[in-house]
């Protein structure tokens, strides 16, 4: 796959950073706003009504309206798009009519879910990634890069949801060491602190790995790229003719080097995280957004899937300014200005 | 309490949400299977952990959908006037008392009286009251509440306070189910919840949690949304000596398979429903059990009536000829976990007429029957026609329900041998209702709980067609007779020959494909006695179980 | 033999284009055929079944049969029957004519796994070239338009395509298939609409370094027309980095189309499609791995040959990136 944007073209133009900086905050929040419209006028422009979710319940059709009326669904469309906006403006999601508690609240306990399996991802993903990727681009072209680079076509060719249930398959019913589901045991609370911390890197393994392993492909391949342009540089060639040992060279110096772009690809590779969250989590039993999302959008309950998608969409556009930035303090010409 | 019609979804449609993790009501093999039961006196203390599919929504059952789950939250931390028993299998079910210790009726049969039980507190200490009662009575039928049941209050003038012990239901007109719905709903806090009007109930899910009070055995301690919900012992509940435990902790595993795995792990209790292939794998364990009985439920295809093609009684028979049940019973509930539908008075009611025999499976005859109404295949293309219209429908069923939506799967297999053409298709619960409500459906998977009086028409009467579960628009004068004068007696004993002519007319006209009654299969661990899962609640007298340590 | 993974691709992708071409000849058995479903259930690969045709039309499938003097023993579901011959349609000396072969086993209903994975391939590749021939035309046409519209036109549409990359693609596909209820149709259209986005930027990328290049510049000085050199010239130097993607991106759209129809938002079952299959397998995957695990490995085999492809194009075609 291509380079994302923000790895290829930097800020140009406008030298001074302060005013880098509040061009591209401007843009992204101009791109968030984009989104909040799109996402709500999609969303309405859905056939049925968000009241469909009592149409399993046996309420009349005066209590429906009641209800209707309750949640501003009566009102014309572009005055519950206006008043949705103002109560954004204030930081107010509204309320989620399925659960009837706040979105914000939901969004609150589900999030820390979706970090700590990001996080346990994000490890294995880079682990594997950094490990074999500066293997494969010690000989380009040798064996061992041959054949890490067909692993790493194989897993990214993997369905995620499919890593996960053979994941599940061989550690929680063929050889169950692992359990298969949730975030901890049932009586955890019992347990020490360090207990409580083991049992948690228990439940996170499988999940960590199913997504981890998704994502690691891709960047493996991304870190050799990097390491192998990095090899080729004057500043790598003077370290070696300083008498450096290759694998000095490669691990100190060429890793330095790779580093920069490799923050940037983690920080544009949210969008991808969060796919494969979703999946990993409903797979997984995982009480995080995916698993929210997914019930959201089942009970068709308006109000959480709008906060949802906006909160997801702020997560990701909130990584590409993290890139913007990055390349922005790695361009010698922004620096010069700073 | 009459657990099935608690529920505020229309009966017919109910267990299509909540099946396959349903609770419900009657029961015919309560707990003598060797239960985990009785072996040595009750030891006080322990906790049990139970695992559930689906997950509480919120506190205040008025303002939530019920899920099955919930309400077994809800009646273990709140509590009825009375208890309706799940013995309906010999006789019509019976009453205990509950928070009312005795009740009476006026002459007209208008006015009932309720004695409530001196101890009664809150678990906050306040005294739980008649007051409660009104209170809890006005909040059910306020219409910014827009409870689900209310409906259930409609012949209810008032709801008197005599003396703090004392509650008086002043009903409209005499009828069979009056009891039930003077019963119906649980018994709130005044105190405590009449601090929020009415009018902001439905914009605070949450305050209800952060206000909770009990006035049952178990109160809540904690609830982390998507994982677990611990209740814990209500020392001010007025039972002596109960509940047992200190603690049961509610897990929420949405996935089946791994929460059975948690169970042969040890790491749960106590699961209300596992599917026939999961007990199979509990049944292989000495230390776990399986305990079964038969649910409320009837499955049935419902044919939409106002179409053509299903307004002909022949061919509606014809379609159920067509139909292998025991084929899909034996595929979709192995082990005898299932068998073929009859009726919608289950064959574990009291009621039922046991001489009446399924119909077979007879595809010759169902063809013949085609032939002769003019369905043949006359461009050779393997399908019925007539008037150059193939016979070829959508069979609906609601995503989550894998033995519906399965059945689906092998009646389109069964249904093209004989020419037919039928198209599954799989909708969310809520726009399946939408759908079917409104009757843009040809035909439909769905399932209803049938209720301890065992009225049925709110499913088969032609006035429920408008605004009742008769969404299939079934019409028959005959019938509609028969219902009102069973609907009108005082003792539903009285009415067992006139159920008998309903189950007649309905296996002769097949408004319906009755598919399968099954049974619910509970799974538990032995180290837990006393547990009575069953029609009425999987927790049904939670209070008085009690565990043997762990090894 | 420059490029070994592109001649590696192109015979898997071609092997899988041809085993689902011929899938009906392929198969078996009839896909959604259920013989005897209450007997035939979930069986493990490499089972096979005696056939028993009765005289009332229908099957039996049994474990084993043995030929009696009177008709046949049966033992079926643990359970022995006898039949009388004048029962049975296929009788031979020994038993019955016919048997049914499981190769990697049999679902819930007794259906044949393979026989289903050959019909579910033939969905899901379909649905997946489509896809991406529709993200294709899109996606260049909005390149086009991108980089030769002039600046608004240009900010415009690709800040538009900033605000769906924005989006975690795969909340947007759940949120619009359960809540549009899409046909199949509205489906090729959905994995397109989640796809075209990365060929536009590509494209305009392309386009962009190729308009200051002298031919090009020359061609403009001779007074072609917009869209002649835009036909001519730059579309077919700009298509070759298209292409590779493009190969790429039908892996990916394979991998998106599977996963939504893992979560029951794709192709609707009882249609078999590999994401449907795999999630049949999920709910039986502690009782019969298999229903599961030879879909999976099916989708996962028909994304490698088309990545494999689509490296192996750009080795060839653009030395740049190796």
């Amino acid at each position: 796959m291509g380079l994302p944007p923000a790895l290829t073209g930097g800020p140009r133009g406008d030298p001074s950073v302060a005013g880098f900086l509040l061009r591209r905050l401007t843009a992204s929040f101009l791109l968030l706003f984009a989104v909040a419209t799109g996402v709500f006028f999609l969303v309405h422009a859905a056939p049925g009504d968000p009241t469909d979710v009592f149409e399993g319940q046996r309420i009349n059709r005066e209590q429906r309206e009641t209800l209707r009326h309750l949640y501003g669904l009566d009102r014309p469309l572009g005055e519950q798009y206006l008043r949705w906006l103002a109560a954004l403006a204030q930081g107010e999601l509204g309320l989620s009519l399925a659960q009837q508690r706040p979105v914000a609240t939901i969004l609150a306990e589900a999030f820390p879910a979706t970090l700590l399996l990001a996080t346990g991802a994000i490890a294995v993903e880079f682990g594997i990634a950094l490990l074999l990727g500066i293997a494969a681009a010690r000989r380009p072209g040798g064996y061992a890069d041959q054949t890490i680079r067909l692993g790493s076509l194989v897993f990214v060719s993997q369905p995620p949801f499919w890593i996960a249930l053979m994941l599940v398959l061989l550690f929680a019913h063929l050889w169950p060491v692992l359990p298969a589901s949730h975030m901890r045991s049932v009586d955890a609370d019992l347990l020490s602190p360090a207990g409580r911390a083991w049992d948690l890197l228990r439940h996170l393994l499988l999940p960590s790995l199913a997504l981890g392993l998704y994502n690691a492909g891709s960047t493996l391949r991304f870190v050799r790229g990097s390491v192998i342009e990095v090899m080729g540089t004057d500043y790598i060639r003077a370290a070696r003719a300083r008498g450096l040992s290759e694998r000095r060279v490669l691990w100190v110096h060429g890793l330095r080097n790779a580093l920069t772009p490799l923050i940037q690809l983690f920080a544009l590779s949210f969008p991808q995280l969060l796919n494969g969250a979703l999946l990993t989590e409903i797979i997984f039993a995982w009480p995080g957004l995916g698993r929210a999302t997914f019930a959201a959008v089942l009970s068709r309950d308006y109000p959480l899937i709008l906060g949802l998608t906006l909160f997801s969409a702020f997560v990701v556009i909130l990584g590409n300014l993290l890139a913007d930035l990055l390349q922005a303090a790695a361009d010698p010409r922004v620096r010069r200005h700073a | 309490m009459n657990r099935m019609r608690r529920l505020p979804l229309p009966p017919l449609l109910l267990l299509a949400l909540l099946a396959p993790h349903l609770a419900g009501c009657g029961a015919r093999e309560e707990p003598q299977q060797g239960g985990p039961a009785g072996d040595g006196t009750p030891q006080r203390g322990g906790t049990v952990v139970t695992g559930w599919t689906t997950e509480p929504l919120g506190i205040n059952d008025l303002i939530f959908p019920t899920t099955a789950v919930g309400s077994e939250v809800h009646f273990r931390v709140f509590q009825h006037l009375v208890e309706e028993q799940p013995d309906f299998a010999e006789h019509p079910a019976t009453f205990k008392p509950q928070l009312a210790e005795s009740w009476e009726w006026s002459d007209d049969h208008k006015v009932l009286t309720f004695h409530l039980r001196k101890n009664l507190v809150w678990s906050d200490g306040v005294p739980l009251t008649a007051e409660d009662v009104r209170w809890s009575w006005q909040a059910q039928v306020h219409p910014a509440v827009a409870w689900d049941s209310a409906y259930m209050k409609e012949h209810i003038r008032d709801v008197e306070v005599v003396d703090p012990q004392t509650v008086r239901f002043h009903f409209t007109r005499v009828y069979a189910k009056q009891l039930l719905d003077a019963n119906e709903g649980l018994i709130l806090p005044k105190h405590a919840w009449s601090r929020l009007p009415f009018e902001k109930w439905r914009e605070n899910g949450t305050w209800f949690f952060e206000n909770r009070l009990a006035a049952g055995p178990f109160r809540i301690e904690s609830w982390t949304a998507q994982q677990e919900m611990v209740l814990v012992r209500n020392e001010r509940y007025w039972e002596k000596e109960r509940p047992y435990l200190d603690r049961v902790v509610l897990r929420f595993v949405p996935d089946a398979s791994s929460l059975t795995t948690q169970l042969l792990n040890g790491e749960i209790d106590f699961i209300a429903q596992v599917s026939p292939a999961d007990a199979k794998r509990v049944r292989e364990r000495p230390e776990l059990q399986v305990i079964p009985f038969w649910s409320n439920l009837f499955v049935a295809v419902a044919w939409n009536h106002s179409r053509p093609l299903f307004a002909d009684a022949e061919v509606r028979r014809a379609l159920t000829l067509a139909i292998d049940r025991r084929s899909i019973v034996e595929t979709l509930w192995p082990g005898g976990t299932g068998r073929v539908g009859i009726s919608p008075l289950l064959q574990s009611v009291w009621a039922h007429d046991k001489t009446l025999q399924p119909w077979p499976y007879d595809p010759a005859e169902a063809r013949k029957i085609l032939a002769a109404r003019g369905w043949k295949d006359g461009d050779g293309d393997g399908l019925l026609d007539r008037g150059g219209k193939k016979f070829s429908f959508e069979l609906l069923s609601n995503a989550g329900n894998q033995a519906r939506n399965d059945a689906a799967v092998m009646i389109q297999q069964q249904l093209r041998q004989v020419g037919i053409e039928a198209t599954p298709r799989i909708l969310e619960f809520n726009t399946l209702v939408a759908d079917t409500r409104s009757g843009h459906f040809d035909a439909a998977i769905t399932g209803a709980t049938i209720d301890t009086s065992l009225d049925l028409s709110g499913n088969f009467h032609s006035r429920s067609i408008q605004d009742g579960d008769n969404f299939f628009r079934y019409s028959s004068p005959a019938l509609d007779r028969l219902l009102d004068e069973a609907a009108g007696q005082k003792n539903i004993a009285d009415a067992a020959p006139l159920l008998h002519q309903i189950e007649h007319q309905l296996h002769r006209d097949q408004p319906v494909t009755f598919l399968w009654e099954s049974q619910r299969l509970a799974a538990i661990n032995r180290r837990v006695h006393d547990a009575r899962p069953n029609l009425q609640s999987a927790f049904f007298h939670l209070q008085d179980w009690w565990v043997s340590p762990r090894p | 033999m420059r490029s070994p993974s592109l001649w590696v691709g192109a015979i898997l992708a071609g092997l899988l284009g041809l085993t689902v071409i011929a899938a009906p000849r392929l198969a078996p058995y009839d896909p959604d055929e259920q013989l005897d479903p209450a007997a035939a259930s979930y069986r493990p690969p490499g089972t096979e079944l005696a056939a028993i045709h009765l005289t009332t039309g229908t099957w039996r499938l049994a474990d084993r049969v043995e030929r009696t003097p009177g008709g046949l023993r049966i033992e079926r579901l643990g359970r022995t029957e006898e039949l009388a011959a004048d029962q049975v349609l296929n009788l031979t000396a020994d038993g019955v004519a016919d048997r049914r072969f499981y190769l990697v086993g049999s679902d819930k209903f007794g259906r044949d796994l393979w026989s289903r994975m050959l019909r579910g391939g033939q969905i899901s590749l379909t649905i997946g070239l489509l896809a991406a021939l529709v993200a294709l035309v899109a996606g260049i046409a909005v390149g086009a338009a991108a980089a030769l519209g002039g600046p608004w036109v240009d900010g415009f549409l690709m800040r538009s395509v900033d605000a769906l990359l924005a989006i975690p693609s795969m909340l947007l596909f759940i949120a619009i298939a359960a809540l549009f209820r899409p046909g199949t149709a509205g489906l090729v259209l959905l994995l397109a609409g989640g796809a075209w986005m990365t060929i536009s930027r590509l494209l305009r990328a392309e386009i962009l370094s190729l308009k200051e290049r002298d031919f090009i510049l020359a061609a403009r000085a001779l007074g072609l027309h917009p869209f002649t050199i835009f036909r001519r010239h730059l579309l077919p130097n700009a298509l070759t980095p298209v292409l590779t993607q493009t190969m790429l991106l039908i892996g990916q759209i394979i991998l998106v189309e599977s996963s939504l129809s893992f979560l029951g938002m794709g192709v609707q079952p009882p249609t078999a499609t590999w994401g449907n299959l795999v999630a049949d397998g999920r709910e039986s995957i502690s009782y019969a791995w298999w229903i599961a695990t030879f879909p999976g490995a099916a989708i996962s085999l028909a994304v490698i040959a088309f990545n494999l492809l689509g490296d192996g194009l750009r080795d060839v075609l653009d030395p740049r990136t190796r």
